[in-house]
């Protein structure tokens, strides 16, 4: 029998000069009528490819379709002509594409783009077009839609935005919609909302979606069957139960693994020491507002405003956040990237704000960093030797020979061939690159390194290995780590202490186990629901905060998160809260203030 | 912003004019002068106070327009320029619209049809543009279309038979639309023909430039992700590439008109004394065979300030923009 | 033995590098053409003394009685007002407008890129100061200010060159600058800087090599319009002085005798026009060749 949308035998090529590379291969892949089928893989596996393809809006060439069928509702896309398909686009099939900043046409307001695709399609005239786009935004749920149809795309947020493609997306009755990673460019707290935003209109328009995602969670989420690309085949597909309850490869088993990496279970017998290494005094930094017109002059984005902690010996704390809470400003300020505004880091004992020049160049030996990137965070046009020796030329003096096998014995220490050392990084992959830059972060023996979502860019393969390396390498150097990560199950996994930052605050901050297990703030509860893992089954389950992340140029009097918290009282809106130790945390907020 | 820029430009040519190892004063008293008439067309011309009056009395001057006198004509500068200006810029305007008309949609179809045969030949072709030396193709066309065809006039902005005719219109100076307003259709068409061959010689560079820069403005525009989001709503090729991505290359495409201005501009300073055409290019390349100082930088300054104020037009379009207006 | 040791592995991304641009060069026909002009170009320019068939007249050498005579098998472009050979002085041009257009861009690149680089890299007031004075040079129209240096310092090929050094580098700033800061805010920069290391190294070991092919494919561009540029001086006279070859004085000087022997004008403007043709189309090429977004597909 067959499906509503079937994809069979499919092969695209992709042409380059050292010949034709297949990027595609899949022999089968179908979906029922009002299905949400979930499709996972990393980046790189051909995800997009495949969406731009049932389309046909791949780039031929390079893309190259070497055979195969693609049927939906009984026709076979692949045979129709341009014009054909151009009525096929946007009335039977539409796309939500990867990033809302640059999805919308940036010159032209939300209302007019909208307007285009209604009368392009269902040959309305303008005024019944503009009735219909106003209903549209209505029911994506966004406020005040006469107001949202002035507006230009640069004037709305991430989220407002990726509304607006969706409502543009099923503005003229399509039936099959394809979701490529809609929410990976959005925070947790917004993404939430999206997905139930589609969950809702495919259930309730009974749409059938096909939602690309590189994440586990997600699909776990919101959809009935699901499948696994790898290096452009599906090696897995099935329901969401029997595939995440029961994979059958062992790619599967490992992006399993990922998701839930198991507890570190000897937490806390590791070398942790009363010992202080890091303490951070009433850490202000301000950027001043660039800008000529007079009504911002003199502002500061308040970027991070007043932030205390310590850390002591041979920990791990792990810092999370949102987008623009602070957490980046928080570590190049402890890098002495740049200087803060106001407040005292004393490292080692030592207040290294009031170091002078020379004596700053030496501390720095004692923090280094891990970037996230590890594509940019090397020097394209270096060997391997001078990257990873550079913190050596620096700080130390060397001969040609001991400088050459110090950065050999590096390379070995965080599992590379030593002979790579006369390679250009492009030859590495993400994995090795990452190992690279932590090599390089090593070889001056910091007491503190600071990794900068160490795992996020690199593929899931070689992600655990690398935290486990880290791990290895902290028990052996006696290192001290601050960990910044979007992804909670990443920092839960190595970290023992954790801050919880919004808008430029720390509103949660203690051990790790303690704050995980039963977080207090209303923020950190939001941001721990927000996230969907394996166990959600329905995106009912998520938590949604409301509304966005202020301006840190004019945080909201009282408690900063009081316009978006379910329990603001009267005292929030005005007196900011202080930190009170609660049940083993310390917590900003008036719900544990005296009295309660 | 733009007025330490324009103070800047001002500042370099009174540099240029005062830096120079030529004696202006000798220049002014004449060949033949003696020490004495020398020394007071010195104090005539100003040229005996130190330097930072020197630069007052001329910013003063330029504000209230004064531009010297040309050492060749004796007249003011300003004057001279008055009287040549408007036959440049007519010159300028028609050269650089041929260009944009013809550049535009070149580029436009180029980016469309990247790595094909439309685009291999227009890439061959805005490159030869861009080559060739609009001074020898100058000559080469007056060969081709008078000495051989004689088909269009040798030079000039009228021919002699029509300036005999007399009552020529001077209303706004520019021939073409003087002589259309007044109904003088004899005369439009003579001119017309007098402007053939100066424009398309000075609108092959720019036609060059601009098709290229609009190629690969289009390129890139066509690679964004909002333009793929456009098309997967099932909108037309041609609605796509004639108003969307042409609204988003509004930023390069007034970039690409002031630079084409520019080169215009600047091929009048080589072409126009081959013409014969009697605007500041022609007035120029004689001032520079009789070593006329004042009347060079004059044409300098002029030239600077309109082509700054072209470049503010063209900011103030960008600015249009709605991701700039904040 | 350890030199060995580094050429030997450094070779083979090299390789593969050079692979992908041979590939690239081969696919397209007219950049090949072009490369091979340039090549021939440059031989002639070397050689022109040697090949000329009067060598006497490059410079003075006339011949009044043989004056304007058109092409023959004898003088392949005629002969000029003075009776020399059309086709030695265009050899011999060849070496005069190579010379002057490489020393014109290579100083405007060398000042132009050293200042966009200290004020991209370096910012601050600097930067505001550096950029301001570009703004100024760049507000003159194309040309105009190099006519009126030389037309003030006195007309001569030198003269030329410098004015077009001068209107020429202010380019070079702003597309190094632009270059300067982007790789500025690469986090190789950023991991540099919390390692310690010294501005300067950052500066020139970090940021500059890292923006230098874009200026080279600019600069290989900017040969043809420089070339083009001095033709046109020396048309106005503010170039290169009688009785020196060059093309553009030549095309000059032909003017007034064009109608009667029109190959006089004709050849030095084709030498003109194959020379910046060539260098026009290997720049272009060039930069579909090195340009990133070319080399992924």
């Amino acid at each position: 029998m067959q499906k509503y949308f079937e994809i069979k035998n499919l092969i695209i090529n992709y042409k380059t000069f050292e010949g034709t590379k297949e990027i595609l291969n899949i022999d089968y892949l179908g979906i029922d009528k009002a299905e949400t089928f979930g499709l996972v893989g990393e980046s790189g596996s051909g995800k997009t490819v495949l969406a731009l393809t049932l389309l046909k809006l791949l780039a031929v060439p390079p893309g190259e379709i070497a055979s195969g069928e693609i049927w939906l509702d009984g026709e076979n896309l692949l045979i129709k002509s341009e014009s054909e398909m151009q009525k096929i686009r946007g009335n039977k099939i539409s796309m939500i594409f990867q990033d809302p900043m640059s999805t919308l046409n940036p010159v032209f307001t939300v209302g007019y783009q909208m307007t285009q695709v209604i009368i392009k399609n269902q040959k309305l005239n303008k005024k019944d077009a503009e009735k219909k786009a106003i209903e549209m935004i209505g029911i994506v749920k966004l406020p005040d839609p006469e107001r949202i149809m002035d507006k230009y795309p640069h004037e709305l947020s991430g989220g407002q935005r990726q509304r607006i493609i969706i409502a543009i997306a099923l503005s003229c009755g399509a039936e099959f919609l394809i979701a490529d990673e809609p929410t990976r460019n959005l925070d947790v707290t917004i993404q939430a909302g999206i997905l139930k935003l589609i969950h809702e209109l495919q259930k309730e328009f009974g749409i059938t979606v096909l939602f690309i995602a590189n994440n586990l969670g997600l699909v776990s989420a919101i959809c009935d069957r699901m499948g696994i690309l790898r290096e452009g085949k599906i090696i897995e597909q099935g329901t969401v139960d029997e595939v995440l309850r029961n994979p059958k490869t062992d790619y599967t088993k490992l992006l399993l693994k990922t998701v839930t990496p198991a507890r570190k279970k000897d937490k806390q017998v590791t070398s942790t020491t009363s010992e202080v290494l890091l303490e951070v005094k009433e850490l202000q930094k301000y950027f001043p507002v660039k800008s000529i017109s007079k009504a911002t002059k003199n502002l500061n984005v308040k970027a991070v405003d007043g932030v205390s902690f310590t850390l002591n010996k041979g920990e791990i704390l792990g810092v999370v956040g949102e987008s623009g809470c602070g957490k980046s400003t928080l570590v190049n300020t402890l890098l002495l990237l740049h200087k803060p505004t106001q407040g005292k880091v004393f490292f080692d004992g030592q207040d290294i704000f009031a170091l002078n020049k020379h004596d700053l160049r030496k501390a720095r030996k004692n923090v280094q960093i891990v970037f996230q990137d590890p594509f940019w965070s090397l020097n394209p046009r270096w060997l391997v030797k001078d990257i990873i020796g550079e913190p050596l030329k620096v700080h130390e003096k060397l001969t040609a020979d001991e400088y050459l096998a110090a950065v050999k014995k590096l390379m070995t220490m965080v599992g590379l061939p030593p002979e790579g050392a006369f390679k250009y990084p492009h030859e590495f992959s993400g994995g090795q690159r990452q190992r690279i830059a932590i090599a390089r972060a090593l070889s001056v023996r910091p007491k503190m390194v600071v990794l900068d979502e160490p795992t996020s860019a690199i593929d899931v393969m070689s992600q655990a290995q690398v935290l486990e390396m880290l791990e290895e390498l902290k028990k052996n150097l006696q290192l001290t780590y601050i960990m910044i990560s979007h992804d909670l199950s990443v920092v839960n996994y190595m970290s023992d202490k954790i801050i919880v930052m919004y808008l430029g605050k720390i509103v949660e901050y203690g051990e790790s186990d303690i704050v995980f297990n039963n977080p207090k703030h209303p923020y950190t509860k939001a941001l721990f629901n927000a996230i969907p893992g394996l166990h959600t089954r329905n995106v009912s389950e998520l938590a949604i905060i409301k509304g966005e992340v202020p301006s840190a140029i004019n945080p909201p009097k009282g408690c900063r998160f009081h316009p978006r918290c379910n329990y603001c009282m009267e005292i929030c809106k005005t007196k900011e809260p202080e930190a009170v130790t609660f049940e083993g945390r310390l917590v900003e907020c008036h719900l544990y203030g005296e009295g309660n | 912003m733009s007025l330490i820029v324009l103070m800047g430009v001002v500042f370099i040519t009174f540099v240029i004019t005062r830096v120079v190892p030529s004696d202006p004063a000798a220049k002014w008293a004449g060949a033949r002068a003696t020490p004495q008439q020398v020394a007071a067309a010195r104090i005539e011309l100003g040229l005996d106070k130190p330097y930072p009056e020197q630069f007052a009395n001329y910013v003063t001057n330029l504000v209230q327009g004064n531009l010297g006198y040309s050492l060749r004509t004796r007249n003011p500068v300003m004057n001279d320029l008055k009287v040549f200006i408007p036959a440049t810029v007519e010159l300028v305007l028609m050269a650089t619209l041929l260009a944009l008309v013809i550049g535009i949609p070149l580029g436009i179809y180029s980016a469309k049809h990247k790595n094909r045969i439309f685009d291999h030949v227009s890439r061959f072709f805005s490159i030869g543009a861009v080559s060739l030396p609009g001074f020898w193709i100058a000559l080469a066309l007056q060969l081709v279309f008078y000495s051989y065809l004689d088909f269009l006039p040798l030079g000039g902005r009228v021919s002699i038979e029509t300036s005999l005719m007399g009552n020529i219109p001077n209303i706004t100076g520019f021939l073409l639309f003087d002589s259309l307003i007044t109904g003088n259709l004899v005369i439009f068409q003579d001119a017309f023909r007098h402007m053939i061959l100066p424009m398309i010689t000075i609108a092959l560079y720019p036609i060059g430039l601009v098709a290229r820069m609009t190629r690969s403005a289009m390129l890139e525009i066509l690679g964004e992700d909002y333009i793929t989001a456009e098309r997967s709503y099932g909108l037309s090729e041609r609605l796509i590439l004639w108003v969307y991505a042409l609204k988003n290359s509004l930023g390069p495409t007034s970039t690409v008109v002031t630079l084409s201005i520019g080169y215009t501009l600047m091929s009048t300073f080589l072409v126009e004394s081959i013409f014969n055409w009697p605007g500041i290019g022609k007035y120029v390349s004689n001032s520079i065979i009789a070593l006329d100082y004042p009347a060079i930088m004059g044409v300098t300054i002029f030239s600077a300030l309109c082509y700054m104020a072209l470049n503010l037009i063209a900011d103030l379009i960008i600015s249009l923009d709605p991701r700039v207006r904040l | 033995m350890f030199k060995n040791m580094i050429s030997m592995n450094t070779l083979a991304p090299k390789i593969k590098e050079a692979k992908l641009s041979f590939y690239l060069l081969n696919k397209n026909i007219l950049t090949r053409a072009a490369l091979i002009t340039v090549l021939l170009l440059i031989l002639v320019a070397i050689f022109a003394l040697y090949i000329a068939p009067f060598p006497e007249h490059i410079f003075l050498g006339n011949d009044p009685a043989n004056s304007l005579n058109p092409p023959s098998w004898k003088n392949l472009c005629g002969t000029d007002e003075l009776g020399r050979d059309i086709f030695s002085r265009i050899l011999y041009g060849t070496s005069i407008s190579l010379r002057a257009a490489v020393t014109a861009v290579f100083f405007a690149v060398t000042i132009g890129s050293f200042l966009g680089a200290v004020a991209g890299s370096v910012g601050g007031w600097l930067d505001e100061l550096i950029m301001r004075v570009t703004d100024i040079f760049l507000s003159f129209p194309p040309l105009l200010l190099s006519i009126s240096i030389v037309a003030l310092m006195g007309p001569s090929l030198n003269n030329a060159t410098l004015a077009i050094v001068v209107s020429w580098w202010p380019w070079y700033t702003r597309l190094m600058r632009g270059q300067a800061i982007s790789v500025k805010e690469k986090q190789f920069v950023k991991a540099a800087e919390a390692i310690g290391t010294s501005r300067m190294k950052i500066i020139f070991k970090h940021i500059v090599p890292n923006c230098i092919s874009p200026i080279i494919i600019q600069a290989s561009m900017d040969m043809g319009a420089v070339i083009l540029s001095l033709a046109g001086l020396s048309f106005l006279g503010l170039g290169a002085q009688p009785p020196t070859p060059e093309w553009g004085l030549m095309v000059s000087t032909s003017k007034n005798y064009f109608m009667n022997a029109p190959w006089y004008s004709l050849f030095p403007g084709i030498a003109i026009f194959i020379t910046v043709l060539s260098f026009n189309l290997l720049g272009d090429g060039m930069r579909e060749i090195l340009d990133p977004k070319t080399r992924k597909n």
